[in-house]
């Protein structure tokens, strides 16, 4: 027979609770999602003396008070799922401020376990921390370990499995509110329903004016009797301390400060390496002048290394293609498979060498402790948009791919601030985009080919801060959430965690994205091989005289008059429908609908466009729908209602530029 | 008393009154800024501020860091 508990991980951010997640549990790791939101939920196995341990990661949170979704979601899986045991990691270099976490998961009386990590760098730093009187004083079991360098791992897992049993009471007392909790205690005790709680929690919370515990009571039948006692104590506490919730943390703090004062010896602590990393790296300008060349590496590693890779799946997909075709002898099942299924796939797959080399490079700057930092440099330049700080590299990350870089903005913890940075992440000219630039430029404007190609993605950066600056002032009212930000010390990235980190964000877009992209692909090449006539074969797509009979054509012919003052002709806008896979599919589609080679394309637009309509024609192309594997993260990260909303504006900005720059531009030449 | 925005770099203040909505508040308590608090502002130029507080740095935006309400810190060297 084998035991099964149930453990929980909680901490604040960056004390190493991934790290040590990933050394309980190895390789046994499910992602999903907590039920109703987009945090991800981990959770883990692992086995010790034949007793089987489910390891539940809880989000990296500073309290309990239900600030955030995070908050939310580690405070309701504590009170409702009732883990045998939450290990609480606390930072050994900043014990003061994570007992605060500690003191109110004492409060709600989940059995808890102390994990003391970093205990060798708060050596380095002169802190010496007195073990045993902590455990004593807390009552709770306290192993110091180190996660990064697997130090007391075993004593933690030995120590867990005993903890899982006992379940203790803890006595941490608030002098200057015990009466009023226990006042508050002996009115809740009345109802039978509550004692599934824990009553001292509940008082507690009720002393803090909690929105969630006040709901929880108001339903009970003692509400009535407590309500005017619970008046007069809040009374009471805010003549006394301003509110009463600022009392209630007044006093968490006064308890911590003597615990601390007890336990913690601190020699005089040298100047670290991240006080004159920091002197330099958050300067106002040196600072920003050192921003600009790492976001650059950023952005050239992601898409200079990965390119090869992309290079390479494409080939292998298009053979593959290729041998299906020559394989195959029904026609239709062949096309089917090479040209919808398994182009579709190459398409979700060629993100894959990107993804991985992005989400590489952002997890090292993250465990390195730079990423803290860029929001702080940034927030006062973004906040005039309407941003927050944090939006910075989601808008960075736009000009490679608008996929991952809407991914990357994950960080952003307010809701608001999140969905705004997403709508306007489409508008950072993406590298798909270029071919277009390129091929009109070239053909009409040589002259000045790098200046016309460069405004197209100045253009985009604009319209990206005034539409921001629009939607912050008439869709999302409020400004942009303060920043508030740690600046955990700077240190080495630890190859594994970035690994690891990497793959779980890279599966999780082919996983949910991958589907819709699939199915977009196969949806144009049905557009492309059926016309109103009927299925017109799998030449259609090399045959201009077949495709001009497909329903592509036909809705493009469709569009035409509505683009006619643009001067540009069906198969200009049938050329646009098939941008909605991915942009540069633009060129290739124009080569085919012209029924030329692309490298000769170049010579036929220039009789099919004029200068004028070719500009338009490429800020029409920045700037119109996000292609199929944008839609379908803005879809997954924030759902359906928000990725038609984008879709919507973009093509109504996208109409309103190019036809201004129709108007302008025929007016003066 | 002045706002935190006004601090000098290297001085240690004394937190006396937040003056930001709730949800701003019970993020700053839980990263240990809290009224009683003493903090010593490590970075203070034009954006947001940084100040070290119980153990750890926190960059503060410059719009907050006008709402927190400090006073210097009175045995200084």
């Amino acid at each position: 027979m084998s035991d099964r508990y149930e453990i929980a991980l909680i901490g604040n951010p960056n004390v190493g609770k991934s790290t040590l997640f990933n050394t309980l549990t190895g390789e046994n790791v499910y992602i999903g999602n907590w039920p109703g939101v987009t945090v991800e939920k981990k959770e883990g196995e692992f086995e010790y003396n034949g007793k089987k341990f489910k390891v539940v990661d809880l989000p990296g949170v500073y309290s309990l008070t239900a600030n955030s979704i995070d908050e939310i979601v580690a405070r309701d899986y504590i009170i409702n799922e009732k883990p045998d045991l939450v290990v609480d990691i606390v930072d050994a270099t900043a014990l003061e401020r994570n007992l605060y976490l500690t003191l109110q998961l004492m409060e709600m009386g989940a059995n808890i376990l102390l994990a003391l990590n970093k205990m060798d760098l708060a050596r380095t730093l002169g802190i010496d921390i007195d073990v045993d009187k902590l455990e004593k004083i807390l009552g709770i079991r306290v192993v110091p370990i180190s996660a990064i360098k697997k130090v007391g791992i075993e004593d933690l897992k030995k120590a867990i499995s005993e903890e899982v049993k006992n379940k203790r009471k803890y006595n941490i007392k608030y002098p200057h509110f015990e009466p009023y909790i226990k006042k508050i205690i002996s009115i809740l005790q009345k109802d039978e329903n509550l004692k599934k709680y824990n009553l001292r929690y509940l008082a507690i919370k009720l002393l803090e004016n909690d929105k969630y515990v006040e709901d929880i009571i108001k339903k009970s039948k003692i509400w009535n009797e407590l309500n005017p006692v619970l008046d007069s104590i809040r009374e009471e506490l805010s003549k006394k301390y301003g509110e009463a919730d600022l009392g209630i943390i007044e006093e968490r703090y006064k308890v911590i400060d003597n615990i601390v004062k007890e336990v913690v010896k601190k020699k005089s602590g040298k100047l670290t390496t991240t006080q004159m990393l920091d002197d330099v790296l958050t300067d106002e300008k040196v600072g920003i002048l050192l921003l600009i060349p790492f976001l650059w590496m950023l952005f050239k590693f992601t898409f200079d290394v990965s390119a090869p890779f992309s290079a390479m799946i494409d080939y292998i997909f298009s053979l593959l293609g290729d041998v299906i075709k020559s394989s195959i002898s029904n026609e239709f099942i062949a096309s089917l498979l090479a040209d919808g299924i398994i182009r579709g796939v190459g398409a979700v797959l060629v993100f894959f060498p990107i993804l991985a080399f992005l989400f590489f490079a952002i997890s090292f700057l993250e465990d390195s402790g730079y990423m803290a930092r860029i929001p702080y440099i940034a927030d006062r330049f973004m906040n005039k948009f309407g941003l927050p700080g944090k939006a910075i590299i989601p808008l960075v990350m736009g000009f490679g791919c608008n996929v991952p870089a809407i991914m990357a903005t994950r960080t952003i913890e307010n809701e608001k601030d999140r969905i705004l940075t997403i709508l306007i992440n489409p508008l950072m000219s993406c590298s798909a985009r270029l071919p277009i630039y390129a091929l009109f430029a070239g053909a009409f404007f040589s002259a000045y080919q790098g200046l016309v190609v460069l405004s197209m993605y100045a253009l985009g950066v604009v319209l990206a801060l005034i539409i921001a600056k629009i939607f912050r002032k008439f869709i999302f009212k409020e400004s942009p959430s303060y920043l508030i930000v740690e600046l955990p010390p700077y240190q080495i990235p630890h190859l594994k965690v970035v690994l690891k980190n990497t793959w779980e964000r890279v599966y999780d877009f082919l996983k949910k994205a991958g589907t819709i992209i699939v199915f977009g692909v196969i949806l144009v090449w049905l557009l492309s091989v059926y016309g109103p006539s009927g299925y017109l074969g799998a030449e259609a797509l090399t045959n201009p005289e077949l495709l001009s009979n497909s329903w592509a054509a036909v809705i493009g012919k469709a569009l035409a008059p509505l683009f006619a003052p643009m001067g540009w002709d069906w198969k200009a806008c049938s050329a646009l429908l098939f941008g909605v896979i991915a942009k540069e599919v633009v060129v290739g589609s124009l080569a085919i609908l012209y029924g030329v080679g692309e490298e000769n394309l170049s010579n036929i637009i220039v009789n099919a466009f004029t200068p004028v309509s070719a500009y338009a024609f490429m800020a029409f192309s920045l700037i119109y729908l996000p292609c199929i594997a944008t839609l379908g993260v803005i879809r997954q990260e924030i759902g359906w209602k928000w990725a038609v909303f984008a879709l919507a504006y973009e093509m109504v900005l996208a109409y309103i530029v190019a036809l201004t720059i129709t108007i302008i531009g025929n007016l003066i030449f | 008393m002045y706002p935190l925005a006004f601090a000098k770099e290297g001085e240690e203040v004394i937190v006396k009154e937040i003056n930001a909505g709730y949800g701003a508040m019970q993020r700053l308590t839980s990263m240990g800024i809290n009224i009683g608090s003493k903090i010593k502002v490590v970075r203070n130029q034009n954006g947001p501020v940084i100040v070290s507080a119980r153990g750890s740095n926190i960059a503060i935006g410059r719009g907050l860091a006008m709402k927190i309400i400090v006073e210097r810190e009175n045995n200084e060297r």
